[in-house]
This record gives C-alpha cells, structure tokens and sequence, in this order.
C-alpha cells in the first residue's frame, strides 16, 4: 500500500483491460436462473395485470406484516362463533327433555317403583352406571358418530366443567363396576338406578340391588333413562350425532386456528401446548397457509424450529403455490431458511 | 437509455404495472454485469447462481413499490450488495455450526490469503482473462468489491461509499489501491 495511487489516465487502461479481459470470459449465469427469474416475473406480472398483487404472500413486506391478522383474527372469531352456536344451546335447551325422565329432582319424578328402602349409597350404586347396557344404548342412540368422535367429544366433555351432567356421564362410562350394591353381573335390574342417578348422588330414589323384584317393572323407562344420560355423554348434553360430529369439528379447527395464531406470534409455549393436544399442524387458513408459514413469513425462528420438530411439512406450500423456504428467502430471513432446508425444504 | 430507447426507470415503471417484457428487457441489459459483480466476489458458480435468482426476485417482487429516486444501478446493486453480505453471513454460521453437513462455500475474506483455493481461481489460464483473474484474487475483498461496483454498476465513490457503509475517503482509496493492484498485476498484458 506504499505505492502511490494511480493517475486518472491509468486507471483507465485497467478498466480497459478489465473489460477486455470480462468479454473473453465466458463464465454465465446458468440457464436455469435465468429462466426461473423471467418465470417468476411474468408471473409477478400477471397477478399485477389483474390487480391480485397486493394479496400475494410474496410481495409483503414486513411493514404490511400486520394485516395478516385480519384473516387470522377473523378466522379465530369464526371457529369461536361456529363453537359457541353449536355448545350454548346445549346450556338452555337440552336439560328439559332429560328432566320429565331424570329422578334427580324428587318432586318431579315419579317414586321410585321399588318398595324397598332407599338404603343404599349413590356411591354405591353410580359405578353400575356403566354397565355395558349404557354404552350400547348410547351407541344405538347416535350411530352416526364413529368411535373416534364418541373420544373427542368425551374428551371436551372432561374439559367443560359447566357440563357436569355429561361429565359426570363420561367419568361413569369409563370406570368399572367394583362396590356396587349388586355385586352380582349387571343385569338389567342395574338400569334403572343407573339411569336414576346420573348425577345426583344423593337422590333417594335410587334403589339397590337388592330391589330386583321391582327393577323389572321400571326397566323400560329407565331404559330410556338409560339411553338418554348415554346419549348426552356421547354428544355432549343430548346433542343429535350430527351436531356432535360437527361441533368436535369446530373444536379442531378452532385449535388449528389457535396454533396458527401462536406460530404468527412466535408464541413458542402456546405453540407446544397446542402442540400436545394434538392440534392438526399442517391445518391451512382460507389463504393456504399453515402454520409454519405464518412463522415463516413474521420471522419467528423459534417457532419455525418448534413446528418443524413437531413434524411440520416443510413444503406445504399456500395457495399461490408459495413454499415456507420461498418465502424465508424472500422475507431475508437467512436463520429460518437454514431451518428448513435441514428439515428438507426445497 | 438503451437501443430500445428506454431507461430503466421507465422499464421498471412498466414492469410495476404488470407487462412483463419490460421486466426481461431488463434483466437481459444487467444480467451480466449483475453476474460478474456477483461471481467475482463469491468466487462460487452455485452461489453466485444462488444469489442471482434472489436478486432478480427481489428486484420483481418490489417493482410495484420502486420509486425512481436514486438510478436503477444503485438499487439494484444495492439489492445485489445486501444478499451478497447475507449469503456470506449464511456461509460462516453454518461453517462454525457445521449443521448442513457439506463444506461451507468460500467466502471473499477466506479466499484472500489463499488466492489459489477458489473455484474462480482453479479456472485460471494463461491468458488476459486468466491474468484478470488471478489478480482479482489477489485483491482484498473491500477492494475488489468497491472496484467491480464502480465498473459494473457504474456507480460513482459516493455511490459505493452508501452502498458499502464506508466513508467517502475510505471508499475513494479503496478504489485506487485496487487499480494500482490491478495494474501491477495486469501490467505485462497493458
């Protein structure tokens, strides 16, 4: 670096010989680029031509990042709305067919047929409520629903304290008879002080056992008894089997929709609750995004890692046919483009 | 202004309203310089590739949003300038981390104290384009890279000076130390 600059006149000459020299070079960039480059453009292109650049994934920048809410709030909204249609009638509307049949509330109900004295304990007589009777009556109720949905819904009907009764019901079909007061097989004389005390454990019509003589004669409408507590537990508070179907549906999506918010957020412990409850993690919103695009897209390196781990698609593409890897590119995000090349993005 | 005897900025003006050769009339009058100023610095062919189509997507992509402000040239090697740095950034993390699990792309920095280890530089013949680039390699990368600016994107030293983060005087001795290198080393084919 001692020498001394030099003059203008030079320079000249070695950007003459520079140029010289680049024109007998025949190094070029490789086919492919180029016509990947012109592709994409055209394509740019045309989506400008008919005015739809501004919805393009591609062509966001990170100051239009946030209205990518909007789709996102209002999809969470809709799942919450579509939930909430389908869980509040059950609040109001449900309970009345159940009680004309329900000897939880003495003073509506009928006596208890049997002449014998009410002496035995509700927690003597609630394990029988789940003899195999129940759950076959709760199967002939609601045929539509598939075992897996009966599961979904038993397992919202644990998480909803407010429904006690279907609780209650779910916590009855999964435990085994041990103290009943009949510790003979369940027979149909168990019925009837099964379907009594669905949920009341101190009503004091149940009847033991030990009133077989008089079981008989209720066994028809505690069947239906019966039936029905096994049908509310089934679809979440003597719901139809459609209605049940769809709104274990709803559950799903709303927890997709909630995930997908997480990963938008970069909200890493939500995303791994949700994550274990089994939330669906390639579910798409009404743009095809998944979550891991969304991470993708608002620079949410954790999250992206989380997903990816989980088992996320690295190529699930949007419905512009955008790639989670197009999209780090594109959006400069170098850390989360290393991230889904590892886990095989192209 | 071209043979077409349109500018770049118009053409970008064109192409920000959807007609999409003006994007490729575009691309062909830069792409080579694009691809030098690329290749020479990286000294990788796939890399270089790499950075290529990312520059031009970039370039389409925010079309609609360029306003003609500074030339075209600064933007675009500006564009080209950011991925290069990226791109070399990518390459050292992931060379520490060793996570992809194949031998890290040269970098400028890495290749300056050994001029011969690029594949730029295994493609070295015995004449002037040879010469050339051997000479590139023997460059310090803030040098070589202030130089290919200047006669690849035409850029003036307060151009560069923006583009690099350097002052102005940095960038202006930048530039003459690396045709004073340049002239030494090309001297015999002057």
């Amino acid at each position: 670096m001692s020498e001394l600059p030099p003059s203008p006149e030079e320079s000249d000459e070695v950007d003459a010989l520079y140029r010289r020299a680049s024109a007998r070079d025949a190094s070029r960039p490789s086919e492919s680029v180029r016509r990947a480059v012109l592709e994409h453009a055209a394509q740019l292109a045309v989506n400008r031509a008919a005015g739809k650049d501004s919805a393009r994934r591609g062509t966001r920048t990170r100051a239009k990042r946030p209205s990518w809410w909007r789709p996102a709030a209002l999809g969470t909204l809709a799942a919450a709305a579509i939930a909430g249609f389908l869980v509040i009638p059950q609040y109001l509307a449900p309970l009345a067919p159940i009680n004309p049949t329900s000897s939880t509330v003495p003073a509506t109900t009928p006596p208890a047929p049997t002449p014998g004295p009410a002496s035995s304990s509700a927690e003597a007589v609630r394990p029988q409520a789940v003899t195999p009777e129940t759950r076959s009556a709760a199967r002939k109720e609601a045929p539509a629903a598939d075992d897996a949905t009966e599961e979904v819904v038993v397992s919202a009907a644990k998480r909803m304290p407010a429904q006690g009764r279907s609780r209650q019901a779910a916590q009855n079909a999964t435990r085994e008879p041990s103290v009943a007061g009949a510790p003979s097989a369940p027979t149909a004389q168990s019925v009837p002080s099964t379907a009594s005390t669905p949920n009341t454990p101190n009503t004091p019509s149940t009847s033991s056992a030990s009133s077989a003589p008089s079981a008989q004669d209720s066994a028809q409408p505690a069947a239906r008894n019966a039936r029905s507590v096994a049908s509310g537990a089934a679809a979440l508070s003597y719901s139809p089997p459609q209605a049940a179907s769809v709104a274990a549906t709803a559950g799903l999506k709303a927890t997709a929709a909630q995930l997908r918010q997480a990963a938008e957020l970069g909200n890493v412990p939500a995303l791994q609750s949700l994550l274990g409850k089994q939330a669906a993690i390639d579910a798409r919103d009404d743009s095809g995004r998944t979550a891991l695009m969304l991470a993708t897209l608002h620079g949410r390196t954790e999250a992206v890692k989380v997903l990816l781990s989980a088992g996320a698609d690295p190529n699930a593409a949007d419905a512009n046919g955008t790639t989670p890897l197009q999209a780090a590119l594109e959006g400069d995000q170098p850390a989360i483009a290393d991230a889904l090349r590892r886990a095989g993005a192209r | 202004m071209t043979v077409t005897g349109e500018s770049d900025e118009e053409l970008m003006a064109r192409y920000g309203r959807g007609d999409a050769a003006a994007f490729e009339s575009l691309y062909r009058r830069h792409e080579m310089r694009v691809w030098r100023y690329l290749e020479r610095n990286v000294r990788n062919r796939a890399t270089a590739d790499e950075l290529m189509q990312e520059v031009w997507f970039a370039v389409a992509r925010d079309a609609a949003r360029y306003t003609p402000t500074a030339k075209f040239t600064t933007w675009l090697f500006t564009i080209a300038h950011h991925r290069m740095i990226d791109s070399i950034r990518t390459s050292r993390r992931n060379t520490s981390l060793d996570v992809l699990g194949f031998e890290a792309e040269p970098v400028v920095e890495q290749l300056v104290s050994e001029p011969s280890a690029g594949p730029f530089a295994m493609a070295v013949a015995r004449d002037e384009a040879g010469a050339l680039i051997r000479a590139f390699d023997g460059l310090p990368a803030e040098q070589r890279e202030a130089f290919l600016l200047q006669i690849e994107g035409d850029l003036s030293v307060e151009e560069i000076a923006s583009i690099t983060q350097s002052s102005f005087e940095t960038t202006k001795s930048r530039l003459r130390y690396a045709r004073a290198k340049l002239r030494e080393l090309l001297k015999e084919y002057a």
